[in-house]
């Protein structure tokens, strides 16, 4: 009797042992972080992001921005294309400005609100996911052919740029490999596929990202990271008040 | 013939009494739908002529594009030249001017706070000579002749949600015809109110060489076009066609009725509810007088047999019957016309103010005006509604047999 | 030479519930122009039926009636009323004058529906209350003149169109015995002057004295047709107006 008791739980154990990795969900918060680290390779940063817009397959010009990071609070965006020098973008906790120049006052604007093409200002200047959002996992399933978790994520503060996204991570890299982005009604408005990842100073980081309109289906945007770097930046840098790139 | 006229004039005043109340009724029928046509009549005149006086113009002139697609930039569809196609439309009888406008949108802020406006760019003297002046409830219209800055008008409604008064300055954002951002500090110089809130709440006006820094364009959307006298304004149309035909942009001339919908609307229900006036006036008197007129007919029943046994042709009757009817319709449309006359005198020498309708902020003086049209038709509709109520009578009466109405008591 | 009026075995009735009333059963009568005659006969008898009937007013149910030789029992209402405003003048028990006329009005009225030129009119209808002596009391109107004037003017109206005939149904039945023997006195000299054929009815005796011919009604029937043998023109111009 013994023997069979001991054999059954000796299988029993195995069978748990097998399902474990699948029925035990995966720590959500440490995932989301992991894949904003993906995004935002260090506290401060700045990268240079280069945004190609496309309709019906033809390409408009291309717009140019440096992104100066400071933790997830602060965030300098400079316009660099030729038609748009002079202005940029200021982040400062829950609200955005952006400045003209010729103008003594900045506008009021919203991370949802769009920056160029299909890519929204939030898309640019607020990508950690963690500080925004609460996770959930859904499930587990394959995009092409690779495994991803599914995480459901809700807008937890005032200045989150969307109200729900759909976010895929990889089971095995833990990087985002696609996600769907839904506003407060319930629409599903954007949809993003992480396209490839480079490696800069031992970190996997995100070189190219397409964000796809949902409403109208001919239009996309491209967005390439280069000269990822961390940097240390003076708070005078994200001051409120009218101050030109330092 | 004259005696039969005379027969049907005594006839109606046979019985006083009767016949007054009769009186009475269709002539108040007749002052009732005078009075309120007449007060409709001015109503549709104040809101035309605000409406006009307000920025809508006599006639507007645009890129025909305007109405055929929508724009994805601003000014696309816009007017290019349009110092040239001015001097066109100046130099027609009747226009006492012509002005640039461009319209445009985009956000405005005062630093905290940033708020959507509908912005409009004029030609401020050329505005003043039209007599477009909006109502300034504090600073003053825009100079043309600002110095060191952008002078602008913003919405009552719109200062108070951007917490400016005259003399503060706010920026403007907007898209250029390039799909560029572009931006602007502007000073306000003065607060406008229109009356209807929800274009208080959005108003931002400035001169027209600063939109077109703005907006990075040489081109204003339209041209409107003022003239000495409203109802010149088919003639005016008219003339102008064949001056803008076969220019290089083809140009779409609107008249301003084509373009005053709340005018077309008001003027629409009103005219509506005064149809409905006159479909009660109508039942008023047939109900007073078809009455009226049987009984007269039955108390007369004798006195007609009599008449057609002298060998009166039963036509003859009712042609009888039925100038009594006119010949209380006439009296009584007459009545009622002097009665309407005098009292839409006394209630324009009352003046008094309505309250001020929905979205408005400022009521209406209750005025009515003299209107021939009206009088006549007021007349005709009482005549025609006397005339029908005494038709069944009067073919029932040349009806009657001889005997039996000779043997009536 | 014909007679004016020729009734040839006349019937009337009229429906009444599931059955009919007989006014009158076969009556026949001829009168001659210039006659002066009387219907007598108690109420019922069928005499303002003969009246109506002979006044082409109405229809009889069988039986023929002739004027001046035409049979106008086949004429459609128009003919007949035609026929009426020419050839026939009509008195009244009830006077039946318009009451917004005035007397000349009145008179005037079926000058007015031939369409006589005024100036035609202004005399005939002069000259008609002139018969009647009404001459001065002309731009009355019926509520200011007595029973007796009333029935003088319907009388003037009935003669100024110079009718071939007059009819009168009991045109003395609302007036007092003396106003009433004036009347038929009246009638009697316009017959007699003017030439107009006179037909009237009555229940009352007493204004049969001085009429010639006498025709007596009795449910419905011709019960006796006498000619009255007195001359009574000293009568008749004994009575004034």
């Amino acid at each position: 009797m013994f023997k069979t008791l001991s054999l059954l739980m000796v299988c029993a154990a195995a069978a748990l042992a097998g399902t474990a990795r699948n029925l035990v969900p995966p720590n959500v918060e440490a995932l989301l972080q992991r894949s904003d680290m993906a995004r935002n390779g260090w506290p401060s940063y700045s990268v240079r992001v280069k945004i190609l817009n496309f309709e019906d397959g033809k390409q408009d010009e291309e717009h140019l921005y440096q992104v100066s990071q400071k933790g997830a609070e602060k965030t300098h965006v400079e316009f660099l294309s030729p038609r748009e020098k002079g202005q940029y973008l200021l982040m400062l906790g829950d609200d955005m400005w952006i400045y003209l120049p010729d103008t003594s006052r900045p506008v009021r604007i919203t991370p949802l609100e769009r920056l160029t093409g299909n890519a929204s200002n939030g898309d640019v200047a607020r990508t950690h996911y963690a500080i925004d959002y609460n996770a959930v996992y859904l499930r587990t399933e394959k995009v092409g052919a690779t495994p991803c978790y599914v995480l459901e994520l809700s807008a937890k503060r005032k200045g989150s740029t969307y109200h729900r996204i759909e976010y895929w991570l990889s089971v095995a890299t833990g990087l985002p490999v696609k996600a769907e982005f839904y506003l407060t009604s319930g629409k599903h408005i954007k949809s993003a596929t992480f396209d490839a990842y480079q490696q800069v100073d031992g970190k996997t980081l995100l070189r190219r990202m397409t964000i796809y309109d949902c409403i109208r289906k001919t239009s996309h945007s491209v967005m390439e990271y280069s000269g990822f770097a961390p940097r240390k930046f003076p708070d005078k840098l994200f001051q409120q008040g009218r101050l030109d790139r330092f | 013939m004259r005696k039969f006229l005379q027969l049907a004039f005594r006839n109606v005043f046979r019985n006083k009494r009767r016949t007054t109340m009769t009186l009475l009724v269709v002539s108040g029928g007749v002052a009732g739908l005078l009075l309120a046509g007449g007060f409709f009549s001015y109503m549709f005149w104040g809101l035309r002529e605000s409406t006009i006086r307000n920025g809508l113009g006599h006639l507007q002139i645009y890129n025909a594009d305007h109405f055929r697609r929508d724009e994805n930039r601003v000014l696309e569809n816009g007017l290019d030249n349009y110092r040239q196609l001015m001097t066109l439309a100046a130099g027609t009888p009747h226009v006492r001017g012509v002005a640039p406008r461009i319209e445009f949108y985009g956000m405005v802020s005062n630093g905290m706070k940033s708020s959507v406006f509908m912005g409009t760019a004029v030609d401020p003297a050329k505005e003043l000579s039209m007599g477009f002046l909006p109502r300034i409830s504090a600073g003053h219209y825009l100079t043309g002749k600002y110095q060191g800055g952008n002078e602008a008008l913003v919405g009552a409604g719109l200062a108070k949600s951007m917490s400016v008064k005259p003399g503060d300055s706010l920026t403007l954002l907007a898209v250029t015809a390039d799909g560029a951002l572009n931006g602007v500090d502007i000073d306000v110089v003065g607060i406008v109110t229109t009356g209807f809130k929800d274009l208080d709440d959005r108003l931002m006006t400035i001169t027209l060489p600063a939109a077109q820094r703005l907006l990075q364009s040489e081109r204003v959307t339209k041209l409107v076009v003022g003239l000495d006298r409203t109802e010149n304004t088919d003639a005016v149309y008219s003339a102008l066609l064949p001056r803008f035909r076969g220019l290089r942009q083809e140009v779409t001339i609107k008249k301003w009725i084509d373009l005053a919908t709340f005018y077309r609307q008001v003027r629409l229900m009103f005219s509506g509810i005064f149809l409905f006036l006159g479909v009660i006036v109508f039942f008023m008197v047939v109900m007073s007088s078809a009455n009226t007129v049987m009984m007269a007919m039955f108390e007369r029943t004798r006195e007609i047999g009599t008449m057609l046994a002298m060998g009166t042709p039963r036509s003859w009757l009712v042609g009888l019957f039925l100038l009594e009817a006119l010949v209380t319709g006439v009296l009584a449309a007459a009545t009622g016309v002097l009665a309407g006359n005098v009292l839409g005198a006394l209630v324009n020498r009352a003046g008094i103010v309505l309250p001020p309708p929905p979205g408005n902020t400022t009521g209406m003086s209750l005025r009515v005006l003299h209107e021939p049209g009206l009088m006549i038709g007021a007349s005709l509709l009482v005549l025609a509604t006397l005339a029908l109520a005494s038709i069944v009578p009067a073919w029932r009466a040349s009806r009657l047999r001889i005997v039996e109405a000779l043997a009536h008591v | 030479m014909e007679q004016l009026v020729e009734v040839e075995r006349v019937t009337k009735r009229y429906p009444l519930d599931h059955s009919y009333v007989t006014a009158l059963e076969d009556a026949s009568l001829e009168v001659g122009r210039g006659e002066f005659l009387a219907i007598a006969g108690p109420s019922g008898s069928g005499k303002s039926t003969l009246l109506n009937l002979v006044g082409l007013l109405d229809r009889p149910t069988s039986g023929r009636i002739r004027i001046a030789g035409r049979d106008t029992t086949a004429l459609n209402p128009i003919a007949a009323a035609t026929l009426r405003r020419v050839q026939i003048g009509f008195v009244f028990q009830t006077f039946n004058l318009i009451p917004v006329f005035t007397a000349w009005e009145n008179v005037e009225y079926p000058l007015l529906l031939q369409r006589t030129p005024e100036r035609e009119r202004r005399r005939r209808v002069a000259e008609a209350l002139e018969n009647v002596g009404l001459r001065d009391r002309a731009s009355h109107r019926p509520d200011l003149l007595s029973g007796g004037e009333r029935q003088r003017v319907a009388v003037a109206r009935a003669i100024v169109h110079r009718p071939a005939l007059v009819l009168a149904d009991e045109p003395t039945a609302n007036l007092d015995t003396r106003t009433a023997t004036q009347l038929i006195a009246l009638m009697h000299d316009l017959n007699r002057r003017l030439g107009v054929t006179f037909l009237f009815s009555t229940h009352d005796q007493r204004l049969l004295d001085h009429t010639e011919r006498i025709v007596r009604l009795c449910d419905g029937r011709v019960a006796e047709d006498t000619a009255s043998e007195e001359v009574s023109n000293a009568q008749v111009s004994a009575v004034s107006l």
